[in-house]
């Protein structure tokens, strides 16, 4: 090569010999010339060869530089600068300024790269299961739970053999935010959520999370029958008490003939108590399913008002709606939520009964993807048995109270993918907010 | 003997009914749907047991307000008997019940046999307690300190209005350290 013959500093070399190169055709055309003014042709001829030969040589090392540069370049775009040995093209100053931009290039590349390692393990210690499903429904293992769950090689969800084809479809159907139980094929119950993603200029994607509930599901559940068993038997010995107590009397003739009447008429009424409370079990328990569909607000408040109105002003509460904006709409089944609300609405009007300037506000409002309808009362707030046990079917803090209203309440909101809440509100009082998607 | 007189304590009218039902034999029953009402009463002695419920408000469970009625109730006369009775039967509760003082716990729904029982029992417990109060020692020391008061002082009179000897009556003053 060119640049093995040619022995001189780094610095400049390539644009030494440039430099060279143009001298010596500048000269051998000066000295080509001449010889043809002077009729030498044969010289002139030879002189002209000589100048094509160092016009190709330096067309040569120009190649020379072109292909290191093109290296480079190249080098840079698949950043992989581990052979960058010495520059053949002898660059000088430019070949330092390569050499500096790939040492620069080359540590930004490590450093992403353990940020990268970093980010990877963080997904792998995730005990969820990421998939992306990308939006042609090809789905990617982003994490070790992921690949686990996949065992092998699937291009998409309901290929994998875990999942199966059903959960595949609710998986795809959830919306972004949303959450839901899904139960796999392979019969555990996953937690699962989306979210929608979109990597700089491609097209949107979704990540799915699987998180497996079952552990804690089974204790959710068995602490719901525990307290619902609690207030069953609470309900029906206390019901009980003076039924057998009294039957017994009767029959040992303990009773005089004014009490006898008297303690069949309690067995009667209390009897009766027990079967009505046993309904009231079978609505709570037989809640239809929701046909959920695109309905205004305003309907929903007209309604509550209307079947309400009589109820609270024999109770003396003062009763204000609000709907933001006026023409808000939710997806639900509005009968039902007509119930829940009206639910909500009886037992706040009840908390505040009989309080200075009792007031129950039913506020409509959006927030972002859903719709939230607030109940708030100007009664004593939440009591402390109250609050643990609120949703607890059968639970009740009233005198004659079914326990079943504020259950059904909670019931109707999960039914949509919504929910309920209830939070004490300053100075005094209650509020329960009853969420639901918009669309 | 006077027939005994018991207070029933419940929020619930029937169960109060049927208690009266069950215990108005041979005693003399009165009722009340919460406690503090009949509270100021308990001191004058009134009552000799108490049939006590440990909740007093519909949704409430936990039997605190039943404990804490047990320890005032106890405070006002540290001889009345209380039977406490409750919904949910816990073995913890029925052990802090009876550690606090109460002299039985009975579960609702209840046997007549066994409520009347443990009635019978916490009468007898309460009877027993007031008598101990009353030993003859006590009587006689207070017999003779109310002889004295009459008579201001004057021993002889004090002695002859008790039938006693003045060397008898002083024996007996210096027995009871007067």
């Amino acid at each position: 090569m060119a640049s093995r013959a040619l022995v001189l500093p780094a610095a400049g070399r390539f644009a030494f010999a440039v430099w060279l190169h143009a001298l010596l055709i500048a000269a051998l055309v000066f000295l080509s010339a001449l010889a043809a003014l002077h009729g030498l042709y044969a010289n002139a001829v030879l002189a002209a060869g000589a100048t094509l030969l160092a016009v190709l040589s330096l067309a040569r090392r120009a190649g020379v530089a072109d292909r290191a540069l093109a290296l480079f370049i190249d080098q840079s775009a698949v950043e992989s600068f581990d052979d960058w040995g010495p520059s053949p093209a002898g660059f000088g100053a430019t070949e330092e300024a390569m050499r500096r931009a790939s040492s620069a290039l080359r540590t930004t590349r490590a450093e992403r790269s353990a940020r990268i390692d970093y980010l990877q393990a963080l997904l792998d210690s995730v005990a969820a299961a990421l998939l992306a499903v990308e939006a042609d429904g090809v789905v990617i293992p982003t994490n070790r739970a992921a690949v686990r769950l996949m065992a092998r090689q699937a291009a998409r969800l309901a290929e994998i053999d875990a999942i199966g084809a059903e959960a595949a479809m609710r998986l795809l159907a959830l919306r972004p935010g949303g959450r839901e139980i899904v139960a796999l094929a392979d019969g555990r119950q996953m937690l699962a959520t989306a979210v929608r993603f979109a990597a700089h200029g491609a097209p949107a994607e979704r990540l799915i999370a699987l998180q497996d509930v079952a552990v804690d599901l089974d204790v959710v559940e068995l602490k719901a029958w525990q307290d619902l068993a609690r207030v069953l038997a609470h309900e029906i010995m206390n019901s009980l008490t003076p039924i057998a107590s009294l039957a017994e009397s009767l029959r040992a003739g303990l009773a005089e003939p004014a009490q006898s009447a008297d303690a069949i008429e309690v067995i009667a009424r209390r009897s009766q108590g027990l079967m009505s409370f046993v309904e009231r079990y079978r609505t709570a328990t037989e809640l239809p399913q929701p046909r959920p569909e695109t309905f205004p607000l305003q309907r929903l408040v007209a309604d509550v008002e209307t079947l309400m109105s009589a109820d609270l002003k024999a109770r003396g509460v003062a009763f204000e709606a609000t709907i933001e904006p006026e023409d808000l709409t939710a997806l639900g089944d509005a009968d039902l939520l007509d119930q829940a609300v009206i639910n909500l609405v009886r037992n706040a009007a009840e908390a505040c009964a009989g309080v200075d300037d009792a007031r129950v506000e039913l506020a409509c409002r959006q927030e972002g993807d859903q719709v939230l309808i607030g109940i708030s009362d100007n009664g004593p707030g939440l009591s402390e048995p109250a609050r643990t046990q609120l949703f607890v079917p059968f639970f009740t803090t009233k005198v004659g109270g079914s326990g079943i209203g504020l259950s059904v309440a909670r019931q109707i909101a999960l039914a949509h993918h919504g929910q309920l809440t209830a939070s004490d509100r300053a100075p005094h009082g209650a509020q329960f907010v009853l969420t639901l998607p918009a669309r | 003997m006077q027939p005994p007189a018991l207070l029933v304590i419940d929020d619930d009218a029937d169960v109060l009914k049927a208690a009266a039902v069950l215990l108005a034999t041979g005693a003399r029953v009165e009722t009340a749907q919460a406690p503090e009402p009949v509270f100021e009463r308990l001191a004058d002695g009134e009552f000799d047991a108490v049939l006590l419920d440990m909740n007093f408000a519909p949704g409430e469970r936990g039997g605190a307000a039943g404990l804490d009625w047990l320890a005032r109730f106890s405070e006002a006369d540290p001889t009345l008997a209380i039977v406490l009775m409750t919904t949910y039967g816990g073995v913890s509760l029925a052990v802090e019940a009876l550690k606090r003082g109460a002299m039985d716990f009975v579960l609702k729904p209840w046997r007549n046999e066994a409520l009347a029982a443990a009635m019978t029992a916490a009468v007898a417990a309460t009877r027993a307690r007031r008598a101990d109060d009353l030993n003859l020692d006590d009587i006689e020391r207070r017999t003779i300190e109310q002889a004295l008061q009459r008579h201001k002082g004057n021993v002889s009179q004090a002695a002859a209005a008790l039938g006693l000897t003045r060397p008898a009556l002083y024996r007996r003053m210096a027995r009871h350290g007067l």
